[in-house]
């Protein structure tokens, strides 16, 4: 993305990174998930909503200040012209398809920790614990790549027709 | 056959089915991405971070799936 970007990025990037990691790690502790109000933040839909909102806003202003007016409402017609419903569609899907999967998978994962503890109380959410860890943090270093990816896009300035 | 019934086989299938397609996808994807790092070895940084954003987005597929089966099974009385 550039060193300049990168460092104007840093801080919504890095407090992503960190907060949605905390969320996601929340849900391993004792007795949390069971509780109803300790469930890990990102196990309901709105607050993974809240974070793709604050992205999508994010990019309509890094798209703002980057390209002027105009170039902001002309990148839906740089390639190629009738790609404009696509292109529009898009702009509004892909924050959507990040909150969507971050809660998808936390919840999912809570979801069946829970099971396994019925079936099993000691030994089988253990596994499901296991698998949490990993997966908790790919889906948190994914949410801020995809983040950083669409920054890039949005703030290109030339989209050459190959 | 009543809705219950319907609901819960409606679950079932949904995640059935939308799990086979992103597994393909995410198999050969890895297989490229194996082969890429065979044929380089000094461009396994960037291919594994890109096979590991790769498969994510395939995974939100599946997800989406597993979400609506969510609902499904909220669905039963």
């Amino acid at each position: 993305m550039g060193r300049k970007h990168a460092l104007r990025y840093f801080p919504l990037l890095g407090t992503l990174f960190i907060f949605i990691i905390v969320c996601n790690f929340s849900g391993l502790f004792p007795g949390a998930g069971g509780v109803r109000g300790f469930m890990p933040p990102t196990a309901s839909l709105s607050v993974t909503a809240g974070f793709s909102l604050v992205v999508f806003i994010g990019l309509q202003m890094a798209a703002f200040r980057e390209l002027g007016v105009k170039g902001f409402f002309a990148r839906f017609f740089k390639p190629v012209f009738f790609m404009l419903p696509f292109l529009l569609i898009d702009e509004f899907v892909r924050p959507m398809s990040l909150a969507l999967r971050l809660y998808g998978n936390i919840y999912g994962e809570e979801t069946v920790t829970a099971q396994l503890y019925g079936i099993l109380p000691v030994g089988a959410p253990l596994l499901m614990m296991a698998l949490s860890l990993l997966f908790c943090t790919i889906q948190t270093v994914v949410f801020t790549m995809l983040t950083s990816i669409y920054l890039e896009e949005v703030t290109a300035h030339d989209i050459e027709v190959r | 056959m009543d809705t219950n019934a319907i609901y819960a086989l409606a679950a079932a299938l949904t995640i059935t089915l939308s799990t086979i397609a992103p597994a393909i996808a995410q198999g050969v994807t890895a297989r490229s991405a194996m082969e890429a790092i065979a044929r380089q070895p000094e461009a396994a940084g960037d291919v594994r971070s890109t096979l590991v954003i790769a498969l994510a987005l395939m995974e939100a597929l599946t997800i989406y799936g597993l979400l609506i089966a969510f609902m499904l099974l909220g669905k039963i009385a």
